[in-house]
């Protein structure tokens, strides 16, 4: 069977806590983590990968790369998208890109209303993938990048499809107007560049390391728990 | 950039294999005519007139194109394709105004368009006697008692040749749209044509000049602007803003 290893941007559902006192006290997983270990094994007997697919997921992988260009010229670098996975007998993962100092991940916010503008501190899941990276990477340092960048026109395309399906209108007598309006909700070449960009650094914090490491033992408990209990080890 | 007709026209004057020849015609067959189609065929009508057929008015105070070469130009542009009609007329006075219609087939959109032309003519009449001044020689004149008589044998067909000459003015600077004006604007750019990545690197180079950031990193932009380097668009996105973001307050 293959050895359970997290991927760094699922490292912040193992490490949730159970919500009762006494799960905690008793060292159990919290049902986020269950579910996720469940999850893994499913993937495993079906062979077949769960792949959440929304305009947000959509326009993130799209704009990836032009989204490294862009930093490139913001901050005149020049950055090369990172497309080694690393791994460790632990977690794996793929960061955006590894500089000789630190590691950085960017993620594109799908309009003004999910960009972070006034959060002080980074997601809390974003958090524990960045201690994921340095892990791997060996970095102490991480940055993550929050950028407000246009959508494809593609995706506002199916937006302005979307909505004129909701209010029983036909897109294509109306496509112009549609487009245009749905354009200026998603392309922000009218907005001051430091409404567009936000960054977190984030140090590494030694101490996480081995508790991610004991997390990760503990879902492959369960894991095996569940697999003995459903009888799966033949079909592993 | 090369249109698709560019394209196409090149791709049957360099011969190229039966294929190729095929391929264009099917292309042909299902072409629809892009806005830089249309904008390429706009540059052909912001072409300077042809000064040798510029000539002076009779009084000798403004410049015209002569209507031979307003009609032949029609035929060139427009194939041949265009017509005039609504033409119209009226005495007020001692002149008479007329206006007609000026019809063209875009030879790009297949459409037709149409401009309307007016101009005006003096009835000509007998030299006032002597003597006569101000008002009473306005009287003179239009009084019809003394209109010559073949005034009109060649000025009313001349009227209707100014109103086609006003009419295909409106259609661009090779039919004499900026003759006689002192103030004009015949530049054609369309914004459709113009570069993206031309644009923003103006644009970057413009804010350059009231950047803050040190002169050795603006000299370094500058120099990649300018340079043959391919920039990805949405790195310079990227310049752009970081140039934006270090303005002198």
């Amino acid at each position: 069977m293959k050895t359970f290893k997290i991927r760094c941007s699922q490292i912040a559902k193992i490490m949730t806590e159970p919500k009762t006192k006494a799960a905690k006290e008793a060292g159990e997983l919290s049902e986020t983590a269950k579910e996720y270990c469940e999850l893994w094994i499913k993937e495993q007997i079906y062979n077949r990968k769960k792949e959440v697919i929304t305009p947000q997921t959509v326009k993130g992988v799209v704009v990836e790369y032009d989204s490294i260009e862009y930093l490139n010229g913001i901050q005149m670098t020049e950055y090369k998208k990172n497309e080694t996975q690393y791994e460790n007998d632990y977690i794996t993962g793929t960061p955006d890109i590894i500089t000789p100092e630190t590691v950085i991940d960017i993620k594109n916010s799908w309009d003004v209303f999910t960009f972070p503008f006034f959060d002080d501190e980074p997601d809390k899941g974003y958090f524990w993938q960045l201690q994921g990276y340095m892990i791997l990477t060996g970095k102490k340092r991480a940055e993550l990048v929050y950028l407000l960048s246009d959508a494809p026109d593609f995706i506002i395309e199916s937006e302005a499809r979307k909505y004129a399906w909701s209010q029983n209108v036909s897109y294509n007598d109306n496509a112009f107007e549609l487009f245009a309006e749905f354009s200026e909700r998603f392309k922000y070449r009218d907005v001051a560049p430091q409404l567009k960009v936000k960054s977190y650094e984030i140090d590494f914090v030694p101490e996480l390391e081995e508790q991610i490491y004991q997390r990760v033992e503990q879902c492959r408990r369960y894991i095996n728990t569940l697999i003995t209990k459903h009888k799966l080890e033949n079909l592993l | 950039m090369k249109t698709r007709i560019q394209e196409w026209n090149e791709e049957l004057k360099n011969g190229g294999s039966k294929q190729n020849d095929i391929k264009a015609l099917e292309t042909k067959t299902n072409y629809l005519p892009t806005i830089a189609d249309v904008a390429d065929f706009q540059a052909k009508l912001f072409e300077k007139p042809n000064a040798e057929y510029i000539e002076k008015t009779p009084d000798g105070k403004a410049e015209t194109l002569v209507i031979s070469h307003i009609e032949t130009r029609l035929d060139e542009i427009y194939n041949g394709l265009w017509s005039v009609s609504n033409f119209r007329w009226q005495q007020i006075a001692n002149e008479i105004v007329g206006s007609l219609t000026l019809k063209v087939l875009h030879p790009i959109c297949g459409v037709w368009i149409e401009r309307e032309g007016a101009a005006a003519i003096q009835i000509m009449v007998d030299k006032y006697p002597e003597g006569l001044q101000g008002y009473e020689r306005n009287l003179w004149a239009n009084d019809i008692k003394n209109k010559k008589p073949n005034s009109l044998y060649l000025a009313f067909p001349k009227l209707k040749a100014e109103c086609l000459k006003n009419a295909a003015k409106s259609l661009g600077e090779t039919f004499g749209r900026s003759l006689n004006r002192k103030l004009y604007d015949a530049t054609y750019e369309p914004e459709i044509n113009r570069d993206e990545d031309t644009e923003i690197k103006e644009e970057i180079l413009k804010l350059l000049e009231t950047c803050t950031l040190p002169e050795q990193q603006k000299d370094g932009i500058r120099k990649l602007l300018t340079s043959d380097v391919i920039i990805l668009y949405s790195r310079l996105v990227g310049i752009r803003d970081a140039v934006m973001m270090n303005q002198i307050k």
